[in-house]
């Protein structure tokens, strides 16, 4: 135990060096800032693409944040108490996202952003919309969207059909979707977004640091009564998110799934995040025994079953799509599986399930604290590969293409929201020690 | 002086059972069913159980003498009833494992009062569901073909079809279910043979018991294999619906055909497990005065779950009915949006969707009836929660019903549509099946110990090591010294 702790009010210690860690992530998104601004200038599709990615792959800590720190209050658990002061600071980064994505949301309306522009770019008059359905049974065919190799150029609106009668089809289908896809719609859903997930993440996040004042059990009572409302908020904001930023990137492609799969892999990223950060913390010293191998291993159990849980709604999209074989539905893993993606798809399964699986599934490896943060480690690169990977193969069909953009743009956003929340390290306890629960997860242990 | 796991009453936590039991009235309350007469309400329910189990026997002997024409299913509603009778009571079963795995492993100690009833329900309710794909094969007597067995004729199963992957799954989860539930039963088993007045009984007992004798090495070894079973279980809470998901989701019809399917139907089958255990507790709980082993507050935690598993499927309906009309498949959303929901076009014969009606009782029944459960008196109010746990089983067959035959009797083809009628046949084994659960399950009630009495042990505050620690210097202790198996 650090001496700065002996008095048990677990503060970072004078001079610790976790105080100036915000400075670093600041000066790597300033960094970011600059390789951001260079994409934006240099090549403006594919900024979109990178701006994207890394606003998405850190909203998802939210996600992971968010979803945990629910639960907890949902299932009135005692072991994550000590650790839930870190998904507390993730939650306090929020307005830093709240930021970006509402300039992306800017972007997008000014046409900026062209990752949308099958549907962004032309006009979709509201009225056509309900065509497909008044048509019938018996008029319509099923689309197809064909995989064109070059994204959208301007002014091209519906530059995928290989064919003059894909492309009509393709318009169609298009046409069908506008009162959903379209601008307006996703600027004004954007902002409910933000503000749910500000919203959310300040509740939470507030009152728990209040406690750390006054002690006073009542907010507990508070937030675990909002809980289940919240859950459903976040629910369904996070599935609409990810249908709107991310499953419209293919306008034709759809699965009722993908929410899930959204959630599943923010799910294994926040508990990874917490290993990581947690075994640092206690090997710093700066915790004492407040966040101990007890609470490591019971995140590593979280952690293997939600990278099982994200293996196993990634397998059920997968399989049905291959098995059904329907061309608007394959076109999504056939874009996966080709030039170099293929790598990029098998490296998933290895590394967001087969390795960890057999390496994490012992309780001697999870109470092992080095093999904890290692494999920790891996599932959050692979869970940034994972964002990766539903996002870029629409902007770079050959692997790599403009990567350094990609990182610049991860930089970016990671930088600036971890400086925010590593700078709230420093404003207040590292565990919330007004909880009413706090011995109770001081003194836990298993015996299984 | 309080221990850290005195309830903290500023933030409404109580004891889970009710303050001065002692390990002697579980022994007691438990036991005694098994040792005293049946009561006469168990012979009312056991009467017409057998009398229902003789109308299944009945109905199978007529449906192997005549064929399975006998069922209402023809072309092109070729799934009906029994493969909506055999996905609802697989789905019956995932409560059990549910709470005896999954809880386990999140150390939700509050299952003990429940985990043994619902694990007793799960084997018996797949053996009631294994019946239904049994005889739909046709000629049931040929059914070890679906075991890919060597045989001279190098004939082997489909392994590609997802029917062939249900014979694994499910055989896979009849076997571990069984198994862990045994083995959670040895313990009480042994309890059972020591308090044996007769030598008959004492050796049955006894011989279930496998030589049980509560050493510390034998209690050790014990919660070491409940545990890797709790492991081997959890998956497959997920997979076994999974893949009887599959066998709707793998195909292109619409309405059948769409990736939630998984979790969506494993999200069902909790909630339907849940409301049938609590139908069945809510009367043996009254029938054998049970209330001190299954509290109110008990029955407000199966309550939410249901609200929460309810709503997930409410979720997954409004996932299916968003992407039927994003993806603009016109086959999709004419099956959601006409032939489901009852709005749209007419079809050519000016008519609805014929089976509209049980689309909305599957809403009414699934999503709008456990949202009364947000509210804590209702959710406390045994009544209440009785009559809305039978709401949830019916609509959770309707749910079953609708995706089958809503999907079938409305084909590609106009010329080939065709509706469902059920005849006494299925009805007769639908029934009939009600009476082969009971049956065991009323047998289990009697002389099976139904409710885990080591286990509660083990969640009384004076099994917990550290009860009387009045500093917390001690906490760290390696391992539990707790009588009982592990909370």
């Amino acid at each position: 135990m650090s001496a700065a702790n002996s008095n048990n009010n677990y503060r970072l210690s004078e001079g610790s060096r976790w105080a100036g860690l915000w400075k670093v992530a600041a000066g790597l998104g300033v960094v970011g800032l600059g390789i951001t601004a260079w994409a934006f200038l240099a090549d403006p599709v594919h900024f979109g693409y990178s701006y994207l990615y890394g606003f998405f792959a850190i909203l998802t800590f939210l996600f992971g944040a968010l979803f945990l720190v629910i639960a907890e209050h949902l299932t009135a658990g005692h072991w994550g108490v000590t650790t839930r002061r870190l998904a507390e600071f993730i939650l306090a980064g929020a307005p830093v996202l709240a930021v970006f994505g509402a300039i992306y949301l800017v972007l997008a309306l000014t046409g900026k952003v062209h990752v949308y522009d099958e549907w962004m770019g032309g006009h979709h008059d509201d009225e056509a919309a309900h065509a497909v359905v008044e048509q019938g049974l018996f008029g319509a065919s099923v689309a197809h969207a064909s995989s064109g190799e070059s994204h959208g150029a301007h002014g091209d609106l519906y530059p995928r059909g290989h064919s003059a009668q894909e492309a009509e089809l393709h318009h169609h289908v298009l046409e069908h979707k506008a009162p959903y896809l379209n601008k307006s719609r996703f600027f004004i859903f954007g902002l409910v977004y933000l503000l749910i997930w500000v919203g959310l993440s300040f509740f939470y996040y507030r009152r728990s640091v209040k406690q750390d004042e006054d002690h006073d059990p009542s907010h507990t009572v508070k937030l675990r009564a909002f809980a289940p409302v919240a859950a459903i908020l976040f629910g369904l904001s996070l599935t609409f998110a990810a249908f709107d930023w991310l499953m419209s990137l293919e306008p034709a492609w759809y699965s009722t799934i993908f929410g899930v799969v959204i959630f599943g892999g923010s799910a294994a990223a926040i508990f990874a995040l917490l290993i990581v950060w947690g075994v640092s913390l206690h090997r710093s010293g700066e915790v004492g025994d407040a966040i101990n191998v007890e609470h490591i291993h019971d995140l590593g159990k979280m952690m293997f079953g939600f990278f099982c849980f994200w293996t196993y709604v990634s397998f059920s999209q997968w399989m049905l799509i291959w098995y059904a074989g329907i061309p608007e539905e394959a076109v999504f893993f056939h874009k996966r599986w080709q030039g170099g993606w293929q790598t990029v798809s098998v490296m998933m399964i290895l590394l967001h399930f087969a390795l960890p699986f057999l390496l994490f599934i012992s309780r001697i490896f999870k109470r092992n604290l080095v093999w904890a943060r290692i494999m920790a480690s891996v599932i959050l690169f692979i869970h940034l590969v994972d964002v990766y990977w539903y996002v870029l193969p629409n902007g770079s069909p050959v692997v790599g293409h403009g990567m350094l953009f990609d990182v610049g743009a991860l930089l970016m956003v990671g930088g600036f929201f971890f400086a925010l929340v590593f700078k709230k390290m420093n404003d207040h306890a590292l565990i919330p020690v007004g909880d009413p629960l706090l011995e109770r997860s001081l003194h836990h242990h298993q015996s299984y | 002086m309080a221990s850290v796991n005195t309830p903290i009453k500023e933030i409404g936590e109580t004891y889970l059972l009710p303050e001065g039991t002692t390990f002697h009235d579980i022994t007691e309350t438990v036991s005694r069913v098994t040792e005293n007469p049946a009561p006469r309400g168990w012979w009312m329910l056991f009467l017409p159980s057998l009398a229902l189990l003789g109308l299944m026997t009945a109905c199978i002997t007529y449906l192997l003498a005549f064929g399975i024409g006998v069922w209402g299913n023809n072309a092109p509603v070729y799934w009906a009833w029994d493969i909506t009778n055999f996905v609802w009571w697989i789905g019956i079963g995932h409560a059990g494992t549910l709470i005896s795995a999954i809880l386990f492993l999140f150390r939700q100690n509050w299952r003990t009062s429940i985990n043994r009833f619902a694990e007793a329900m799960t084997v018996f309710a797949v053996l009631c569901a294994a019946i239904f794909p049994a005889l739909h094969t046709g000629r049931p007597w040929f059914d070890y073909y679906l075991f890919p067995i060597p045989n001279q004729m190098d004939l082997w199963p489909n392994f590609k079809s997802p029917l062939m992957w249900d014979v694994f799954a499910v055989n896979t989860y009849l076997t571990i279910s069984v198994i862990f539930w045994l083995v959670g039963l040895i313990p009480d088993f042994a309890t059972l043979r020591d308090r044996s007045r007769g030598l008959l009984r004492k050796r049955i007992y006894g011989f279930l018991a496998l030589g049980w004798r509560g050493s510390h090495r034998t209690w050790q070894h014990y919660e070491r294999a409940y545990l890797v079973f709790a492991a081997i279980s959890t998956p497959l809470v997920l997979s076994v619906h999974s893949v009887v998901s599959f066998d709707f989701a793998t195909s292109i019809m619409p309405g059948w055909h769409t990736t939630i399917f998984p979790p969506y139907f494993v999200a069902g089958a909790v909630f339907s497990g849940f409301a049938l255990v609590l139908t069945l507790l809510l009367i043996v709980r009254s029938v054998f005065g049970f209330q001190n082993i299954v509290t109110i507050k008990h029955l407000d935690l199966m309550n939410k779950f249901m609200l929460a598993t309810g709503t997930m499927v409410g979720y997954a309906y409004a996932m299916e009915f968003f992407i039927a009309w994003y993806s603009g498949n016109p086959y999709e959303s004419w099956v959601f949006l006409h032939n489901r929901l009852g709005f749209g076009q007419l079809d050519s014969y000016g008519n609805w969707g014929p089976l509209y009606w049980a689309y909305w009782a599957m809403v009414s029944c699934n999503v709008l009836a456990p949202q009364l459960f947000w509210s804590k008196k209702l959710r406390t109010n045994i009544p209440v929660m009785f009559v809305v746990s039978i709401i949830i089983n019916i609509g959770m067959w309707f749910e079953r019903y609708v995706i089958i035959a809503t999907s079938l009797n409305r084909d590609f083809l106009p010329s080939s549509w065709g509706d469902f009628t059920a005849t006494p046949v299925d009805m007769g084994l639908y029934l009939g099946t009600f009476g082969l659960f009971f049956t065991l399950f009323l047998l289990f009630v009697r002389w099976i110990p139904m409710f885990a009495i080591a286990e509660l042990k083990g969640v009384l505050p004076h099994a917990h090591p550290h009860l009387d620690d009045h500093g917390h210097d001690g906490a760290k202790a390696k391992g539990e010294l707790a009588p009982a198996p592990a909370e």
